[in-house]
């Protein structure tokens, strides 16, 4: 039966559809902040491993922590553990199979092997799509594969266990250490990427086999900090990054600037406080994990920042791919195309989309000119001296701003947030900018002036907001976790620290219900 | 400092203050997850994802109001009327599965407490008859550690910022410093614009009107719906179920229609109707074909959730104090055969009620038809969007 008499319709008005989330197609995982990890993981693992040493059982406690390791990866997507199996048999078998006379075709099957599954599971659909928007359409389609978590992360670690293993500068080693090296999970999906040559020899050093209180100490006061910056500050934050990223059309010159560096902020605390946690863990297990950022804020020139900031990146990049395309010792212009191709790697790694990619290239020049600025004063050109405040502003300005095409999730949405940037104007938007960031301990004041004083709630937010941007940079311009956490140990003391970091760590607890951006979980 | 004296301090600070915590949130209990509301505390019901279950399992009460957000603005405090201490058990998509959950708990709590359920009314969605036949919890984001008997989970609740610093204190307000009115629990009318303008901002014609499917599209889910509603009734002989249909406005119908489910709908509606009003517990009521109701967009601020006037007038209906509309055509309905039985033994209920004037379900639909037969050529001009 048919009701309609007119058969032509018009939308009443136009919707605005908003960018899928990266996160959309990755499943909730274990997450470090989470109750589950705190108080039921992390407790188990721990026990288990030095349980089982302690009654001399070390094969069991190395199969034990395999299986924790296993368990933690499996929370993420079960179906991809048979990825993560497949990867380290088909390295390990690899090394096993390994002869010197062997290496070109070891070097090409093992490369070969970790960069294939790399580029399956994370770029094939990349590049179906940009080979079907060249040839429109022309038979090519992504396969909707989903991205494992952490995939970049031990593929890394395995190829530079392979690659040293040509080198000769690796043994093959039993297979529940590799095994263990490759899964430890506080770094597995996230980094550090760490060698072999760091974690192995720990590992089986039987005095690490025993539970030992400083280490222990030191790794919780570590994990509790990273925990206090991803989830009292990154994950706060998150909120104001989200809403002015859905409202990039609005933005005004300054509101786009405080959107750059208020996302600078949040993926500092948030990547950096997630390896603090990482290596507080290692550090309770008393291993002792590479560090992956030391201040990189502090830094007065993109190179100093690249060797603050996510290190056991760069290090990958510099031993296997900048030394053997000559480093520096080739020439000025060698060495600007060999960072060039790092940076562009770099980019790549960091996600399939244009926007990593240009990314990774505005991270060369930074670091081309930088460098190129400082190879010239040692060389005796006079040039301008910048004053170090001055340079290490210029230096996060530039990271901050390049971050601003990182957030974005297309070129275009990029081009436009450099647009309102880049075009001086004033539509006021920063006020409600800023007052999306709200705290649920504001919450009383907040009800109290919105019965009271109306007009003055979004001054509240954006005071906090002001408040919060404050003491981020307050926290950057101090001392870095490490250093915060190596030197007050081996004396009584009636310091009340302890007490204050536990009552951190409750505030830490009871902020786990609301849920935050892992911002590094998706390379 | 020594490791030893390091981690004494830091666990006393860190337990001291998770135990502080847990001890707030037990006591004051703003879900009502372990307890009702402790005096002077009212029963503060603004949550329904993470109050519900609780209310449900932990407060008094004898009549339930089950539905979707169609039910939210009923004052518990009108049923008093009818002798009932009514709560809501509220579910956003109004899903049968999800709602016969919360019926289940709540028949249960009931039971625990040697109390009994006399009354539930039910609103019923047109759409919940065709929903899964699975619970939506989970899959939805709901708190499950307030649903699951899992204790261990609970610490979601008990260390949760959100509750601490928002959700008591609101409780505690409300309570102690304000007016708050206990009847209108999730009650979210108040801060809603009923105008046709409003609505039309939420009327999205498509471009192009599918055909219809057919009476028979999605019936397996109809049957399983079904079969989960009459289950319900069965397995609880002495509570009364009024079931009832609220008035969407016409413009839903339209959305039906463009989706190709009128057929489908008004099928669905009268098979569910003739099914449950074979039981003796069973009163039934349709407002659907309403056009004083339907055809004022006024009432409306989309293409289905009416006013507060609406829904006065609707809780007058199903408790028989508004029995046909104003052309003088019956709201309840009953079965061929029973729409002009005036004996009353046969109602589980009030016998003053089956005297109440009726139609079949077949007339009911036959009624829809022709008001959609009506209306639907001139939604243009219903709209005055032509």
């Amino acid at each position: 039966m048919k009701y309609v008499g007119k058969t032509d319709r018009r939308l009443a008005g136009g919707q605005l559809r908003s960018a899928s989330s990266l996160l959309d197609s990755i499943r909730e995982p274990m997450l470090f902040n989470s109750n589950l990890f705190i108080f039921l993981f992390l407790p188990l693992a721990l026990l288990g491993w030095f349980g089982l040493n302690h009654f001399r059982l070390p094969k069991g406690a190395e199969c034990f922590l395999l299986g924790m390791n296993l368990w933690f990866y499996g929370c993420f997507h079960p179906e991809y553990l048979l990825l993560i199996l497949a990867s380290l048999l088909g390295n390990y078998l690899l090394s096993a199979l390994y002869r010197k006379e062997w290496r070109l075709p070891f070097l090409i099957l093992g490369v070969g092997f970790n960069l294939g599954l790399l580029f399956y599971f994370k770029y094939f659909d990349f590049l179906m799509e940009n080979l079907a928007a060249v040839f429109s359409g022309g038979g090519f389609s992504p396969a909707g594969i989903l991205l494992p978590l952490g995939i970049s992360f031990f593929t890394f670690q395995q190829l530079s266990f392979i690659l040293d293993r040509a080198a000769g500068k690796a043994e093959h080693y039993p297979f529940l250490y590799y095994a263990n090296f490759i899964t430890f999970f506080p770094q597995l999906v996230a980094g550090p990427i760490v060698l072999h040559e760091e974690f192995i020899p720990q590992f089986k050093a039987p005095e690490g086999r025993v539970f030992n209180s400083l280490n222990f100490a030191r790794g919780v006061e570590r994990f509790v900090l990273g925990l206090s910056k991803k989830v009292l500050l990154a994950d706060p934050l998150s909120q104001t990054v989200a809403y002015g990223y859905e409202r990039i059309w609005y933005l005004d010159s300054v509101s786009a600037l405080v959107l750059m560096i208020t996302f600078a902020f949040q993926l500092y605390f948030d990547f950096s406080g997630y390896c603090d946690m990482a290596l507080g863990i290692g550090r309770m297990f008393n291993l002792t994990l590479p560090e992956n950022f030391l201040s990189p804020y502090k830094s007065a020139s993109m190179q100093e920042l690249w060797q603050r900031w996510h290190i056991t990146l760069s290090r990958f990049f510099t031993t296997y791919v900048y030394y053997p395309l000559g480093g520096s010792r080739r020439g000025e212009a060698r060495v600007l195309f060999n960072v060039m191709v790092v940076f562009f790697l770099s980019g790549i790694w960091h996600g399939a989309n244009w926007t990593f990619v240009l990314w990774g290239l505005i991270q060369g020049v930074g670091v081309c000119v930088s460098g190129s600025y400082k190879r010239a004063k040692e060389r005796g050109v006079r040039l301008p001296e910048i004053p170090r405040r001055a340079a290490v502003l210029i230096t996060f300005l530039y990271f901050a701003l390049s971050l601003g095409v990182f957030r974005s999730d297309d070129l275009f949405l990029a081009g436009h947030l450099f647009r309102h940037l880049l075009t001086p104007e004033w539509t006021g938007f920063l006020l409600e900018l800023a007052s999306s960031f709200k705290l649920p301990e504001v919450y009383v004041l907040a009800r109290l002036i919105t019965m009271k004083a109306p007009d003055y709630l979004p001054w509240l937010y954006a005071g906090l907001f002001a408040f919060w941007m404050g003491m981020c940079t307050r926290i950057l311009i101090g001392r870095n976790t490490a250093e915060l956490t190596e030197d007050h140990w081996g004396r009584k003391s009636s310091s009340p620290r302890p007490v204050l970091l536990g009552l951190l760590f409750f505030w830490c607890v009871i902020s786990l219900s609301r849920a935050g951006e892992f911002l590094y979980f998706n390379f | 400092m020594e490791p030893g004296q390091f981690l004494k301090k830091f666990f006393f600070g860190a337990f001291a203050g998770l135990f502080a915590a847990a001890l707030l949130v037990v006591v004051m209990d703003p879900f009502y997850h372990y307890h009702a509301p402790i005096p002077p505390l009212k029963k503060v019901l603004k949550d329904k994802e993470y109050q519900c279950i609780g209310s449900l399992r932990n407060f008094d009460y004898d009549g339930v109001l089950a539905g979707s957000s169609m039910a939210e603005n009923f004052n518990d405090r009108w049923f008093e009327k009818q002798g009932l201490t009514m709560i809501k058990a509220i579910r956003a998509s109004g899903t049968t599965a999800d709602l016969n959950y919360y019926l289940e708990e709540a028949f249960a709590s009931r039971q625990r407490n040697g109390q009994k359920l006399k009354a539930v009314y039910y609103n019923v969605d047109t759409a919940a008859l065709f929903a899964d036949r699975e619970t939506t919890f989970a899959a939805t984001g709901q708190p499950m550690y307030l649903y699951n008997a899992n204790p261990f989970d609970d610490v979601e609740y008990l260390w949760n910022k959100d509750v601490i610093f928002e959700k008591i204190p609101v409780e505690v307000a409300e309570s102690l410093m304000g007016d708050y009115d206990e009847g209108s629990s999730y009650n979210w009318a108040q801060w809603k614009t009923f105008s046709k303008e409003q609505m039309l901002k939420a009327w999205m014609p498509p471009e192009s009107v599918k055909a219809d499917r057919g009476e028979e599209a999605d019936g397996e889910l109809l049957e399983e719906n079904l079969r989960i509603l009459k289950n319900l009734v069965s397995a609880h002989p002495d509570t009364e179920f009024v079931f009832y249909f609220p008035p969407y406005s016409i413009l839903w119908w339209g959305e039906a229609c463009y989706e190709g489910n009128v057929e489908r709908n008004l099928h669905g509606k009268e098979r569910v109707q003739e099914e449950l009003l074979a039981f003796p517990n069973v009163r039934m009521y349709d407002l659907q074909w309403d056009e004083s109701c339907i055809l004022n967009l006024d009432n409306y601020m989309d293409t289905l959730h009416f006013s507060d006037i609406v829904t006065r007038e609707v809780y007058d209906t199903i408790t028989g104090d508004r029995p046909c509309d104003p052309q003088g055509t019956p709201y309840a309905l009953r079965l061929e055969g029973d729409a002009d039985r005036s004996d009353g033994d046969a109602d589980a209920g009030d016998p003053s009620r089956a005297s109440e004037p009726a139609q079949s379900p077949r007339e009911s639909k036959e009624k829809m038809r022709a008001v959609l037969e009506r209306n639907l050529p001139r939604l243009e001009e219903i709209t005055g969007q032509g």
